[in-house]
């Protein structure tokens, strides 16, 4: 049988294809050197230093511990800022929406009033 | 003023509801969804403290979660940046979870304005506070503890970057000083291991500290040369070549499974010496380091008191060794530890720390956490029009007849189904949601694990015993309401065992009787102990003192009333199906009593 394609499942798919190659690019590109130099040079996330008789205590904060590694994160989310857009536009076409989910994940569940229910 | 802390999106999801500092309601998501440490937003949890507080979300003041989700996004950036290649796809599905509908931002607004749209109100993202997950530990910790001023010491898997921090709790204001920061982590250390030792990870670490005492630390040196090192202020680091946490699925690494010997065990397949041995290592090493960070945040704090959470905190003989070492006078524990408590510490630490808000110590001599019952109950007129209803079977008897004849069954071994008051908020049940039998009993343990809770025959029984008689019986130096404290049966209720028995290794120790409450007595002596106290756990007071006058002995097996793998029961009806799809004898539900062997077939849709 002859598959038909719509528009919007082809543009979907080429959504898909192209966000998936610029996370390929990503990784290859800006993840992997990174990582390399991160450790080459001891600014991997924090504790990984080889030096095992320095305190691991650090300021008590919820950010990361270094300049460094602010400045490398607040580009990193650049980069990953269109990714994301497509990704959104991919799961806008994909018809995911929000009540969609909700309604799938709770169908097998038990009624939230369900403790006052007999 | 209403506070409503949430936790969810990881594990164990929960809500709170407090007013004025005060603990209205908490529940944990898994007990209505019936899904074990459901992590999805706890929307039933919510609405039912919503009910309980008789408020609806138009009139709560603030909502608080106790983590802040971007900070997360970014040390999981820190992670792959540091480890690739390794995470690829990993990093992959991280990024598809970030955009669209299952963000935890997006999801979080939208599951509370889904609520709150009901009843006419919007709430914009700035009227959600987002709090650190460990201020949210330690302020867990602290508020509800009886002290004005303590030490605070939390330790859990991660945060956003913390694993363990310090500080001090003094009035209505909590001061963390110093953390430890992924992938450090004493948490994630233990669950390497739960893991490789074929358990699951976030449910199976009790199973390792249960399994712990019928193994030697054979293993501890080898963990200690080659996977943690320490330093003297308490801190320790771990070697990541032993691990694949970081970045993959796999938790644990080839190099780890060589130091160790072989692959990581299969689940549920026979559990060898070797496990038990492995298990008894992880649990010194774990104690070690306690011990350790303990030391140095008294020295740090120069406080007397400890306030402790993080889902390490939860590791009861850990915490008895602390007590024992005497690093501090008074040492309490949050008892939802885990990040369920999380709910509760961003909530009360709010509405102190950030609103400051002056605090009192509570008129309860012991905490804040009115007995950990803060779930929903039943009154008799509600379980009555219930099991007319369906047509079930009852004795409806008053308290005095039903503290006698529920003692009569316990003598005559009978395994009971104990429904009771307000259902408890964390890990264990504590004489509300529990199944109850006689300690002095030989075959107990054994019937409770295979033919009740249908789980693995290692696993001990925790005792309830009158809070006034526990010097009795067993060798403890504090109260122990929530059983995070373990201690030595006495001396005098202990049954030597002949050299030839001491000889059975592993698990085969377990059918050796050991004491005059074998079924509560561990291969080791100790016992997970709960202190039953008048005035927060009054009906089950009662309870153990009719038992006991009967039979001279103020102690009861208390167990989750649960099977394997579910959560603890929360309704009439999750209760009435465990009862029936297990071999318990009778259930009680408040003042009614039904006897598994008058009640009718039940269909799996009936109830």
């Amino acid at each position: 049988m002859k598959r038909e394609y719509s528009v919007k499942s082809v543009t979907m798919k080429i959504v898909y294809i192209i966000a998936k190659v610029y996370y390929y690019l990503l990784w290859y590109l800006i993840f992997i050197p990174v990582s390399i130099y991160r450790r080459r040079t001891n600014r991997t996330i924090a504790g990984l230093s080889s030096d095992t008789k320095k305190t691991t205590w650090v300021s008590f904060s919820h950010k990361p511990d270094s300049s460094f590694t602010k400045k490398l994160i607040f580009w990193i989310e650049l980069m990953l800022k269109p990714l994301l857009m497509m990704l959104y536009v991919n799961d806008l076409l994909k018809n995911r929406t929000r009540k969609k989910c909700k309604k799938d994940n709770t169908e097998s569940e038990v009624s939230p009033f369900q403790y006052t229910m007999y | 003023m209403y506070i409503v802390g949430l936790s969810c999106y990881f594990h164990d999801a929960s809500a709170c509801v407090i007013r004025d500092g005060d603990i209205i309601a908490a529940a944990q998501e898994e007990r209505f969804s019936r899904i074990k440490h459901d992590p999805k937003f706890p929307e039933k949890a919510l609405t039912y403290c919503l009910q309980e507080s008789k408020i609806t979300l138009k009139e709560v003041d603030q909502i608080v979660f106790y983590d802040r989700l971007d900070q997360k996004r970014y040390r999981i950036l820190d992670t792959y940046t540091s480890f690739a290649p390794l995470g690829k796809t990993m990093l992959w599905n991280a990024i598809r979870k970030w955009c669209g509908p299952s963000n935890p931002e997006n999801d979080l607004y939208h599951s509370i304005n889904t609520l709150s749209k009901k009843d006419g109100k919007i709430f914009y993202p700035h009227e959600i506070e987002f709090v650190d997950h460990h201020f949210s530990h330690a302020a867990s910790a602290f508020f509800p503890s009886p002290y004005m001023e303590s030490a605070i010491l939390t330790i859990d898997g991660v945060g956003e970057y913390a694993t363990t921090s310090y500080g001090q709790g003094k009035d209505n204001h909590v001061t963390l000083e110093r953390q430890i920061n992924f992938p450090n982590s004493l948490g994630l250390l233990y669950s390497a291991f739960t893991a490789y030792l074929g358990f699951r990870v976030n449910s199976g670490e009790y199973k390792v500290m249960g399994l712990a005492p019928y193994g030697s630390p054979t293993f501890q040196d080898r963990i200690t040369e080659h996977i943690i090192s320490w330093n003297p202020d308490g801190t320790y680091r771990l070697n990541s070549e032993y691990f694949n946490f970081f970045a993959t699925e796999q938790i644990t690494s080839s190099k780890f499974h060589k130091l160790f010997g072989g692959p990581p065990r299969k689940r549920e397949s026979k559990i060898t010496p070797k496990e038990c041995d492995i298990a008894a290592s992880i649990q010194a090493v774990t104690e070690e380091a306690i011990l350790r960070l303990a030391t140095y945040v008294r020295e740090a704090t120069n406080q007397k008191n400890l306030c402790l959470a993080g889902g390490v905190a939860l590791n009861c003989v850990a915490n008895s060794k602390l007590l024992r070492k005497k690093t501090f006078d008074h040492i309490w524990v949050q008892p939802a530890a885990g990040d369920a408590g999380g709910a509760l510490g961003a909530a009360l630490g709010f509405y102190y720390h950030y609103q400051k808000n002056e605090r009192k110590i509570s008129m309860n001599p012991y905490d804040s956490m009115k007995g950990c019952a803060l779930g929903p109950s039943f009154s008799n007129e509600e379980i009555e029009i219930f099991l007319r209803k369906q047509g079930y079977p009852f004795e409806r008897l008053s308290d005095r007849e039903l503290f006698s004849k529920v003692s009569d069954l316990l003598v005559h071994e009978k395994v009971i189904g104990w429904f009771s008051g307000r259902m408890e908020f964390g890990p264990r049940a504590l004489g509300h949601r529990s199944i109850i039998a006689d300690p002095r009993s030989k075959k107990m343990q054994s019937l409770l694990n295979l033919k009740i809770k249908y789980r693995e025959s290692f696993r001990p029984f925790a005792p309830s015993v009158l809070a006034e008689r526990a010097g009795d019986y067993f060798e403890l130096r504090t109260d122990s309401p929530y059983m995070l404290f373990v201690a030595q049966v006495a001396s005098k209720h202990r049954i030597p065992v002949t050299e030839e028995a001491q000889k059975a290794q592993g698990i085969d120790a377990v059918k050796l009787q050991r004491s005059t409450i074998p079924a509560v007595t561990h291969v080791d002596y100790s016992a997970r102990i709960q202190t039953v106290h008048k005035d927060t756990n009054s009906r089950y007071y009662h309870l153990i003192k009719t038992f006991e006058e009967k039979t001279d002995c103020a102690v009861l097996i208390n167990t989750s009333f649960n099977v394997r793998g579910e959560p603890i029961v929360c309704t009439i009806q999750d209760a009435y199906r465990c009862f029936m799809r297990t071999e318990m004898d009778v259930f009680v539900l408040e003042n009614y009593l039904l006897r598994k062997e008058n009640q009718p077939v039940l269909f799996e849709d009936e109830t």
